[in-house]
């Protein structure tokens, strides 16, 4: 049987997110494996089924801008998301799958990134599942089983208007929004960013289709909706539109001072405190393949002595995240500048920036970070 | 417990199993049974972030989810291979999911049911010997890698 191809062209924003999750309801065992591509409408946040969006959102920045909210009922984070999106979804059987999840990515990637080398850019899978041309992410992939479905999302990236999705999130404060910013613009691109004259929507699409062949072995046919599954959809529309469900609680996370945007798979920025014998600290740290980019470090230490505290955030670049590497240069660097800060032991600092590790590393999936190891 | 490994994959051989769903079943003394996700299960996902039981009270069907599971790599949810009323569930997962990596047949169980039509459900699971076979065989045919463990996971000799 081929494979359903559904072009779905311009869609209201809540059907974008009402599209794959009705085809997943929808599904028994003859619906053919079903790929959809489709633009949303107008703008939307977007949140995890885990998430809360009281403390994920800035609630009044979205109402102000009339930005809706939906809560998807696949994983991951905030995202936020425009008409400068193409949506591809698959929405397949089970049984047609990898069963291994990161196979399953590498072969939803593989024609994305075709495509993207088609119209000349230089676009490579980054697992587990990205898309990235030179160290910036284009396209982000997301898998989950919704009913019996097995579902993999991902999206051509035409456009991206950063700065409103890093307005519209819940952050700590300002200096945390611009460092977001700023690395969102550093590692992040889109098509429009790659090329001059960027493809139309519709060579996009044509060039899919021929890629996901060539690399699946598997036709495509162009299909349309059945009745039932647009019954299905409108039924979610109507869910997905409901304060009931779009605000109810979620996880919120282990304090209110902790904080954790992932920019993308190598690339996080974190912030928290820690209480020390001399009052808190509070750490942001920008992290990039488990080495430290950017680090600002405020609390009651710069009114209890005379601490050069930016010399000290710049003598921990590039430093390697584990106890035993920060200790070293941090004491080193206290050595070196034969400086001595009042209440604020070696130890506090590792602590602090292991903190923002730990958090990074359990965000990541990769369970809990075994410390022993790096003593 | 009895069991066996299979690509570093556990097998409990006392419980039952429902093979494609890779969830297993304990029969309590109570009549109740409790459910959870397998080794295999647990290792595919990875590390889990969160897991969100339905209530106690709920009624399901066979193959409805008990439970949503998320990983890095992955969310979906546990299905129930048995027709029946939530009586309790795992009130240590909302806390730390991992307890289902660590311990996907003890402390990581997800939730217990008093089951309507047991003795017919349980003919379409498998247990023992044959749940080593048919695991065999998923394993083979499905591509599946070694069974990963984070630290902390229950000692299987």
């Amino acid at each position: 049987m081929a494979v359903r191809l559904i072009d779905a062209g311009i869609v209201p924003f809540v059907r974008s997110q009402s599209l794959y999750h009705g085809l997943s309801y929808a599904q028994t065992c003859d619906t053919p494996d079903t790929i959809v591509l489709a633009t949303p409408q107008s703008r939307y946040m977007c949140i995890g089924f885990f998430q809360d969006a009281a403390h994920e959102l800035n609630l009044d920045f979205c109402q102000e801008n009339q930005i809706p909210v939906i809560r998807r009922e696949t994983g991951g984070g905030a995202v936020f998301i425009d008409e400068g999106q193409l949506f591809v979804q698959w929405i397949f059987q089970k049984s047609i799958l990898p069963a291994r999840s990161d196979h399953r990515f590498q072969l939803f990637i593989k024609p994305l990134v075709e495509t993207y080398k088609f119209f000349g850019i230089d676009a490579y899978y980054h697992p587990v599942n990205d898309v990235h041309v030179d160290g910036k992410k284009i396209t982000g992939t997301g898998a989950g089983t919704i009913d019996d479905a097995e579902v993999v999302t991902g999206n051509f990236l035409f456009d991206f208007d950063y700065n409103t999705m890093v307005d519209a999130l819940k952050l700590p404060d300002e200096q945390f929004r611009n460092r977001v910013k700023k690395y969102l613009a550093c590692y992040m691109t889109t098509i429009s960013e790659e090329l001059e004259s960027p493809p139309d929507r519709e060579e996009i699409k044509q060039i899919y289709k021929l890629k996901f062949e060539e690399i699946t072995g598997l036709k495509t046919e162009y299909g349309e909706l059945t009745q039932h599954e647009i019954s299905v959809m409108e039924n979610l529309d109507r869910k997905f539109t409901t304060d009931d469900w779009n605000y109810q609680s979620g996880i919120k996370g282990t304090s209110s001072s902790d904080r954790l945007i992932k920019i993308h798979t190598g690339v996080w920025i974190g912030q928290t405190e820690l209480l020390t014998e001399t009052g808190n600290i509070r750490a942001m740290m920008s992290m990039k393949d488990n080495h430290v980019q950017e680090v600002s470090l405020s609390g009651d230490f710069n009114t209890t002595c005379n601490f050069d505290s930016k010399a000290f955030e710049q003598a921990l670049f590039n430093t390697e995240i584990t106890p035993a590497t920060l200790r070293k240069k941090i004491d080193s660097y206290f050595d070196r500048k034969e400086k001595e800060i009042t209440g604020i032991k070696t130890d506090d600092w590792v602590e602090v920036l292991m903190k923002i590790k730990r958090m990074q590393y359990k965000a990541a999936g990769n369970g809990s970070l075994d410390e022993q190891s790096d003593q | 417990m009895a069991h066996e490994k299979i690509n570093s994959c556990v097998i409990v051989k006392d419980l039952y199993y429902a093979v494609e769903d890779n969830t297993w079943l304990k029969v309590n003394e109570d009549g109740t049974v409790t459910l959870g996700m397998t080794d295999i299960a647990q290792s595919m996902a990875g590390p889990i972030l969160h897991a969100r039981t339905k209530s106690a009270g709920t009624a399901r069907k066979k193959g409805r989810p008990i439970a949503t599971v998320e990983s890095g790599k992955w969310v979906g949810p546990v299905k129930s291979p048995v027709t029946g009323e939530i009586v309790e569930v795992n009130e240590g997962l909302a806390g730390d999911a991992q307890l289902i990596n660590r311990s996907p047949y003890k402390d990581g169980w997800v939730v217990k049911m008093k089951p309507e039509n047991l003795d017919a459900e349980l003919q379409e699971m498998v247990t023992g010997n044959d749940a080593v076979n048919a695991y065999k065989e998923k394993i083979e045919r499905d591509g599946i890698q070694a069974c990963q463990h984070i630290e902390g996971s229950d000692a299987y000799d």
